[in-house]
């Protein structure tokens, strides 16, 4: 009776220490990916003047550095475990910047799945997605 | 002790576990963070306007051009053989059979390179594969493939391909988009429903 | 191997082969677990026997409890796992009729399957009103169509429709399962017929 109820609790007990290792892994997403659909992620260097809270700028493109007094971490390094801690480490907005959007809009994606408040895409233009061009139509095609 | 009581109580214990468990896995990333990273490194994600005007021009189906702008902008001008899903309509369901498959390769765009990228790395840290993005976006496409000019005394062989392939994709692109909205719309249709028969399964 | 993320790199021919022994080791347990007997299968109806509650019960929230885990762990991908569509009308239609088709034949499609397969003559005839069955359907779906579609509420999930999370579903239906089990003995107590309980 007391052996048999002992195997059950061991069994159940194996479980949650699996199932804690699992959660307090910091090297897994563990975020609902809906997340990182819904959040407002972009601030235009325009607007950087106009920033009343603190914030770092992250340079992601270690040879192009723009901003003085920016922390600079090389985007292939973003989760090397002392970048890591820098990033967290950061008090108020985090800014990613580099001078291809594409990288900073990557690696917001990765450090909003691993669960970092506040960081955001610091772009170049006010409006990144914003198309520049106006389709011109020709008014002369005709369906063959 | 009775068989069944040890079974219930085993599986009320494991159903308490699950109870106390924070959210769904089965929808957060599937790749660990640095195998992400080391994909995400790689240019081979990228394909460039020249090399979708190519596919645009060989009509490949190898290809799905996947536009991530809204509804009305995808109307007022799009890729020729390209489908819309709004970014923030990525995740529903009953676009999955589109984006997790191997069978062809998904090319994301959007106007600009940020949505285009975040998208990419939403789809491929859920794990699906064959997904690229045209790099530039929208406004790459409309500066190169639709206004650039060769401005030069001799052209080389290389040049005059490519510009062939420039000016092709151009033809395509303003007949297709400049149809009326009901042609167009009639034209989308029927892709979609081609793609479905193709697509089978389950539903 | 569908839905198991470990197994999905596997050749073609071999997730078939997996498929196919689980599909044996199905029926065998089917077999084992008295299934093939109409007798027992009757007296859920009657409250006899309770074993089909009992076994499906137990199956259905084992499958719950493990799936969830293996997701949890990333061994799973909970994705890939086909809900089914509710269709309102169609369920409670459907129902009736499987039902009534289960209680006058004594059997279900699985277990008729596998008392066949021991050679017994009425799930053989079992069998062969159910294919008439499917076959009716089929040819009569058009003027049905509109009945078939009816109230289609999509592929939605009870956790879901609940607003809690798949967890705390999953344990309130394993306190509930424990709970219809003893109920279900009780039963089993009240309604007993030795001169049926005896013989399967």
């Amino acid at each position: 009776m007391k052996r048999n109820i002992l195997w059950i609790l061991g069994a159940l007990l194996v479980l949650v220490v699996l199932v804690l290792v699992r959660t307090f892994n910091t090297n897994l997403f563990k975020r609902n990916v809906s997340e990182a659909l819904t959040t407002e992620m972009t601030i235009s260097v325009q607007e950087l003047s106009e920033l009343k809270e603190n914030y770092s700028i992250v340079e992601l493109d270690a040879e192009n550095q723009r901003f003085p007094n920016s922390v600079v971490i090389p985007f292939d390094k973003l989760l090397d475990k002392d970048n890591k801690e820098k990033l967290a480490s950061i008090d108020g907005k985090t800014l990613l910047y580099s001078g291809d959007i594409a990288t900073s809009s990557k690696a917001w994606v990765i450090l909003n799945q691993l669960e970092f408040e506040a960081v955001y895409i610091l772009s170049d233009e006010a409006n990144p997605e914003e198309l520049k061009y106006k389709f011109q139509p020709d008014t002369r095609i005709r369906l063959e | 002790m009775n068989a069944r009581i040890k079974i219930s109580l085993l599986l009320a214990g494991v159903g308490l576990i699950l109870a106390f468990l924070p959210f769904n896995a089965a929808k957060s990333f599937q790749l660990k963070p640095t195998e992400l990273l080391d994909v995400s490194s790689n240019s081979d994600m990228y394909f460039s306007v020249d090399e979708v005007a190519r596919f645009v021009n060989n009509e490949d189906t190898t290809i799905q051009l996947i536009d991530l702008r809204s509804a009305s902008e995808f109307m007022e001008s799009n890729i020729p053989g390209s489908i819309n899903i709004p970014f923030n309509d990525l995740l529903n369901p009953s676009w999955e059979g589109y984006l997790n498959q191997d069978k062809v390769r998904n090319v994301y765009y959007a106007n600009g390179d940020e949505t285009a990228n975040m998208a990419w790395t939403i789809v491929s840290g859920l794990g699906y594969s064959n997904s690229f993005v045209m790099k530039g976006g929208m406004n790459e496409w409309y500066k190169t493939v639709m206004l650039s000019k060769f401005e030069g005394e001799r052209i080389t062989p290389r040049e005059n391909a490519l510009f062939e392939n420039r000016y092709k994709a151009r033809r395509t692109f303003t007949q297709i988009n400049s149809l009326p909205d009901s042609l167009k719309m009639q034209y989308l249709e029927a892709k979609r429903l081609e793609e479905s028969q193709l697509d089978g399964g389950c539903e | 191997m569908g839905p198991i993320t470990i197994l999905n790199d596997l050749p073609e021919w071999m997730n078939l082969g997996i498929g196919f022994f689980i599909g044996i080791g199905f029926g065998f347990a089917l077999e084992q677990a008295g299934f093939s007997s109409s007798r027992k299968l009757a007296g859920m109806f009657y409250g006899y026997d309770t074993t089909v509650l009992k076994v499906f019960f137990t199956a259905a929230i084992v499958a719950l409890a493990g799936s969830q885990l293996l997701s949890y762990f990333g061994l799973l991908d909970l994705n890939l796992v086909y809900v089914n569509p509710y269709y309102v009308t169609a369920t409670l239609v459907g129902g009736v009729i499987m039902g009534a088709g289960f209680i006058m034949g004594g059997f279900c499609p699985g277990t008729g399957i596998s008392a066949m397969s021991i050679g017994k003559i009425d799930a053989l005839f079992f069998l062969v009103g159910g294919l008439s069955g499917a076959f009716l359907f089929a040819e009569t779906y058009p003027m049905i169509q509109t009945l078939a579609g009816a109230n289609y509420k999509g592929p939605v999930r009870v956790d879901e429709w609940l607003g809690v999370s798949p967890g705390v579903f999953t344990f309130l239906l394993i306190a509930a399962a424990i709970a219809m089990f003893w109920l279900a003995e009780l039963a089993e107590k009240k309604y007993a017929r030795n001169d049926i309980t005896t013989e399967i």
